[in-house]
């Protein structure tokens, strides 16, 4: 690793919110917490909505299911990425070589590029308009783009469980 | 059934692959440390990391784990009492790798109190 990546890891660890985090009896299991809410909402949220995609209750109108689950995406995304970044900058230097952690953050850059390839190629929404919106099948690219997307989540979900289970 | 389609497939493979960590995910200390065998070592403690989110610390040339600086404060073994220089005996599992590490079943601090970190390795 380079000295300037080795510096920026050491003056994380031992920064005042590092400290805290690392030392307080309170923060990192409030941490952790948040983390398992921001997880329920964001994986719950995404499921719900690829599962759709993939026909389960196609009377439920696309449009108007992503316009409910997609702020509750966003909310758990902004929890986990903020717990997360605190929790990694407690122990950044050992953190920083975890393997598991590095294949959950992999696995997240997939996971985003799916998402982004889905809203702007692939979602039914985009062609199908109101017949998508009211109970046709979703075409079978958008549909390998939510399992996709179910299987990525299950990966980052056990990737992020196993970091404490590796060196 | 439309509904037990795709989705379930993806889901039973992807739990399929999450299996054989399902058996030992909710603590680390049978992965890493052997239950079958115990060690207990006495001596002075050293090298305390009084961190989340397992306290570590060195005592008689093995390094300690053991739990939550939470749950050690609830037990009566606080920051001022787990502290360098302390005498203690550690009670506790050794690492499955053969190095001096084990996970602690109890600690008991010279003057202090007697404190079970864990009552089971499981």
């Amino acid at each position: 690793m380079s000295d300037a990546i080795t510096d920026l890891l050491n003056s994380i660890d031992q920064s005042a919110v590092a400290v805290a985090v690392r030392e307080s009896l309170y923060i990192y299991p409030a941490l952790e917490t948040v983390h398992a809410i921001g997880l329920g909402l964001l994986f719950g949220s995404i499921l719900a909505f690829d599962l759709r995609v993939l026909g389960v209750h196609k009377a439920l109108p696309l449009g108007l299911l992503g316009r409910h689950l997609l702020p509750w995406v966003w909310t758990g995304f902004a929890m986990n990425a903020a717990s997360g970044l605190l929790m990694f900058a407690s122990d950044a230097v050992k953190f920083s070589t975890n393997v598991a952690l590095q294949a959950k953050l992999a696995l997240l850059l997939i996971a985003g590029i799916n998402a982004l390839v889905f809203q702007t190629r692939l979602d039914p929404r985009r062609s199908g308009g109101m017949e998508a919106d009211m109970g046709m099948p979703s075409p079978l690219p958008a549909k390998l783009s939510a399992a996709l997307s179910i299987t990525l989540w299950l990966s980052i979900i056990i990737a992020g469980r196993m970091m404490a289970f590796v060196k | 059934m439309r509904f037990f389609g795709l989705p379930v497939l993806v889901a039973s493979v992807s739990l399929g692959a999450a299996a054989p960590t399902a058996a030992f995910a909710h603590h680390t200390f049978t992965v890493k440390y052997d239950p079958s065998k115990t060690v207990r070592v006495s001596g002075v403690v050293s090298s305390v990391s009084y961190n989340n989110p397992h306290i570590t610390f060195t005592v008689g040339g093995w390094t300690v784990e053991t739990e939550s600086p939470a749950a050690a404060t609830a037990k009566g073994l606080g920051k001022d009492v787990l502290k360098e220089g302390a005498k203690a005996t550690v009670t506790g599992w050794p690492a499955r790798d053969g190095s001096h590490e084990m996970g602690a079943s109890s600690v008991s601090i010279s003057g202090g109190p007697s404190v079970t970190t864990r009552g089971s390795a499981r």
